[in-house]
């Protein structure tokens, strides 16, 4: 009698056992994989600046050419050496975590990208909580008046807000609420003419980042918006929210309980699949508004043609975006309750 | 909830005012720069983002005023001797670099020798083959032996074309790499306090500075905006107070809202700018001058004038720039009226009829995206005789790649700067030596031993009227041949607030001079 029950009791602790293990080395692979990637991108970038018309050289000299002095500074910089070797030094540096020194700064890579991250984050983190909250509150909100006159009215207008460009958002934004109203300041992150410190520092950031930050979040949330909407009104006639709403539950608690349990997990994904069009938004809210990000340094790193700084930039970039996939991967797995284990494993 | 909204609105309009009464803080100057200048060493680069701020940190032998004579800088006094063969320079007394040592001869003659000549393109392609020897005979003084009489030295011895740097700490060093070229040591009146790239750039006051009384800034703040249309903003708002560069869409605007503007004929990147058509030489149907002479004819340059350019400059009315007024050939392309019936015959006459579509031929024009509006204009106009403008948008680098490595162009468009002298910036676009892989150089490939010879009779010669007849001969040769087609002279605007005033926007180091209205 107590064999099978100790034998049952054993099994489970295998099945226990084995279940994350399982779990961990589907996540491990998902890292490998990740690794890959990031290394192909980091790669394929080096090429594509190489390939790119135009010698750093011939820019760092200045606006006037001269053939010896482009020469004395391609090889003070190393750019007069083959793509070949440019790429195997690049790679012996990687190994140990050096992505070199940029040519245009003339700084380590890692800090001319580093110094960027503070204004990045508290730019595109506030805009990306900012617009997901809004679009899961509108989307659940447009949901019952799905194909009414309302709904159409919503979507006409998510269309109008879609198709105006960042760049026109912004200056419309600057010209109304900074010239115009004058309640926020136009560009940069601080006042020049004055030093503040402690909270009210921080104050004035938040009042410097309130205008690129909405123009950024406007410009992710309609797109949002539309996805949660379209998954809301796919799941609206399910079985499940009919008998939510049957025993008595009200529309709000039906959604709040069951609708969106059900679908924020694609949501999740969803936002963390659109990072790069983020940063691609931030690249333009950031010259803008003048804000020193990581937008603005690909863009002139670009035109620099400095392969160290632009191939730095999308190895970190691809970091994130890789990082986020493995997270929300991480997130689904533990969160989601339809996956039992076996399923976790083979995810 | 509607009640915490709108509170959290009153919170922030509250803020919003508590803030921006704050008043501005005395003595400090906010000006917008477009680009990050990436470092501060004005002798290795020609680069206006790196001299727009580096300027104001160091000195020239000599300054130059608003209409290009030299007045001083570090050098107190000059004299010329040897026919022109021998420029002897005081040197100011006191001088101290931001370190605290003493500014000898011996930095000068380091300069050229070591930095200048090697390093900053411009003065290395005009100096290098004029210059003998720099020594200094005692600390107070350089003297120049110029192989040849040079009258267009002095123009180049001011801070943007001949910064004055330490040798003291680039002796021995690779000048590009040098991290001092991170923390400049200069001599001039701010000295660098902070750096936060693509963001700001703090100077302060030199408070040694060698020239009594000056600067009157505290402080001058560099903000860098990359967008055009936000700086001019930020200085009607007041957040900014002075901007270089303006463009003229913007002119109306900036007037209306009181900012005082400053017409000039030179830019951080130079002076004296023509517009230029560039024909590529090597390639048909451009080879043949009768083509060439019909673009010009076809092309209207007083719509350029007044739709691109806004009136902001005027039609080229020779090949070097009235900006030049000893060399410039007054009235030489006035003949050039617009005329498609003689475009149209000279091309027929050129075998190049018109086939499918009203189309004679097609060819491409290379140019920075930021020159779009004259490649439209010209697409028009050339339209009428059956030539198709094919415009090829291209960033910096690219375009160096396409026109002057590769020479993979039918045409191009260049903003060629004459600068103060032809011997710095019109030599370079000419003579047949200049053809080579080098940025702006001799774009259209275009070799003539007489223009050569002439050039060099140019130089050598000691007195302007001289020099001025020798420069319109070589433009009537010029307009014969039509390697380029000129289009129009353009002008620089800087914008300041009406409470400050003396800037210098024609040179590098604008604010040296400049305080707060009283």
């Amino acid at each position: 009698m107590a064999r099978p029950i100790r034998g049952a009791g054993s099994s489970q602790a295998v099945t226990r056992g084995t279940a994350p293990r399982a779990t961990l080395i589907a996540l491990g692979r998902r890292a490998a994989l990740g690794l890959f990637t990031i290394w192909l991108v980091a790669t394929v970038t080096f090429v594509l600046v190489m390939a790119a018309p135009g010698d750093p050289a011939a820019l760092l000299i200045g606006e006037d050419g001269d053939a010896q002095v482009q020469a004395h500074a391609a090889q003070s910089f190393g750019t007069d050496r083959s793509a070949i070797v440019q790429y195997a030094g690049w790679i012996a540096r990687l190994a140990r975590l050096d992505l070199g020194t940029s040519i245009s700064y003339r700084a380590p890579v890692s800090a001319v990208i580093l110094e960027r991250l503070p204004a990045t984050i508290a730019l595109m983190l506030p805009a990306l909580l900012l617009s997901s909250a809004t679009a899961a509150i509108l989307g659940l909100a447009t949901v019952p008046r799905g194909e009414s006159l309302n709904g159409r009215a919503a979507i006409l207008m998510a269309a109008i807000v879609s198709a105006v460009p960042i760049y026109v958002l912004g200056h419309l934004f600057i010209l109304m609420f900074s010239l115009k109203l004058g309640w926020f300041p136009m560009q940069g992150l601080s006042d020049p003419r004055s030093s503040l410190s402690g909270l009210l520092a921080v104050v004035e950031t938040m009042r410097y980042l309130a205008l690129p930050t909405a123009t950024l979040a406007m410009s992710q949330f309609v797109v949002l918006w539309l996805f949660l909407r379209a998954r809301a009104i796919e799941e609206i006639s399910s079985s499940y929210l009919r008998t939510a709403r049957a025993k008595g539950l009200t529309l709000a608690q039906t959604y709040r309980r069951h609708l969106w349990p059900n679908i924020r997990l694609g949501f999740l994904h969803f936002v963390a699949a659109r990072m790069g069009s983020l940063l691609a938004g931030a690249v333009v809210v950031e010259s803008v508004f003048g804000i020193a990000g990581m937008g603005r340094l690909v863009v002139s790193a670009s035109l620099a043609r400095d392969v160290p700084l632009v191939t730095g930039i999308f190895l970190m970039a691809a970091t994130m975006v890789v990082v986020a996939n493995i997270a929300a991967d991480a997130l689904t797995i533990f969160f989601d309750p339809r996956l039992d284990e076996g399923e976790r494993g083979a995810l | 909830m509607d009640r915490r909204l709108r509170g959290g609105f009153l919170a922030i309009v509250v803020l919003g005012a508590a803030f921006s009464t704050q008043a501005e803080g005395q003595g400090t100057l906010v000006a917008a720069t477009a680009a990050d200048p990436q470092h501060f060493n004005p002798g290795i680069t020609t680069a206006s983002h790196t001299h727009a701020v580096a300027d104001s940190l160091f000195n020239g032998l000599v300054a130059l005023g608003r209409s290009a004579e030299a007045v001083p800088d570090l050098a107190q006094s000059w004299t010329v001797e040897d026919a022109g063969k021998v420029y002897r320079f005081k040197l100011a007394s006191g001088v101290r670099w931001h370190d605290g040592q003493r500014l000898t001869a011996d930095d000068v003659v380091f300069t050229f020798k070591e930095i200048l000549l090697k390093h900053h393109a411009r003065t290395k392609a005009s100096l290098s083959p004029v210059v003998e020897d720099i020594v200094a005979p005692d600390d107070a003084t350089v003297v120049f032996r110029l192989k040849r009489p040079y009258p267009a030295l002095l123009q180049q011895l001011d801070v943007t074309e001949a910064p004055i740097l330490p040798k003291h700490l680039y002796a021995g060093s690779d000048p590009n790499t040098n991290p001092v070229n991170l923390k400049p040591v200069g001599s001039g009146p701010f000295v660098l306090e902070s750096y936060v790239r693509d963001d700001r750039i703090n100077l302060v006051k030199n408070r040694d500075y060698f020239k009594p009384g000056l600067p009157a800034f505290d402080r001058i703040v560099f903000r860098v905006i990359p967008d055009e249309r936000t700086a001019v903003l930020a200085l009607v708002k007041g957040e900014i107070d002075f901007l270089r560069e303006i463009s003229v869409s913007d002119i109306s605007l900036l007037r209306r809202e009181g900012i005082v503007l400053d017409r000039v004929t030179s830019g951080a990147g130079g002076g004296n700018c023509i517009m230029t058509l560039g024909f590529n030489l090597e390639r048909k149907p451009l080879a043949d001058m009768r083509v060439r002479r019909a673009i010009a004819l076809a092309i209207d340059r007083d719509r350029i004038e007044r739709d691109v350019i806004f009136g902001l400059g005027r039609v080229a009315d020779a090949p070097i720039s009235s900006g030049i007024g000893f060399a410039h050939a007054y009235g030489l392309l006035a003949g050039f009226t617009r005329n498609i019936g003689a475009a149209s015959q000279l091309l027929d006459d050129a075998g190049l009829k018109v086939g499918q579509g009203g189309i004679r031929f097609k060819i491409d024009i290379a140019h920075f995206p930021q020159f779009s509006r004259y490649s439209d204009a010209m697409r028009q106009d050339l339209a009428e005789v059956g030539i198709q403008l094919l415009p090829r948008q291209l960033d910096r680098a690219a375009m160096i790649d396409a026109v002057f490595m590769k020479r993979e162009f039918d045409t191009t468009l260049i903003h060629y700067c004459n600068g103060l002298d032809p011997e710095i910036g019109v030599r370079r676009m000419y003579v047949s030596s200049n053809i080579a892989k080098v940025p702006f150089s001799n774009a259209a490939a275009y070799r003539n031993a007489e223009v050569d010879r002439l050039f060099d009779e140019a130089a050598a010669a000691a007195e302007p009227a001289a020099r001025g007849r020798i420069y319109r001969t070589i433009q009537e040769i010029l307009v014969q041949d039509l390697p380029y087609w000129w289009l129009v002279e353009t002008d620089f605007v800087a914008a300041h607030r009406s409470t400050f005033e003396g800037f210098q926007s024609w040179r590098g180091q604008f604010a040296e001079q400049a305080r707060a209205k009283p």
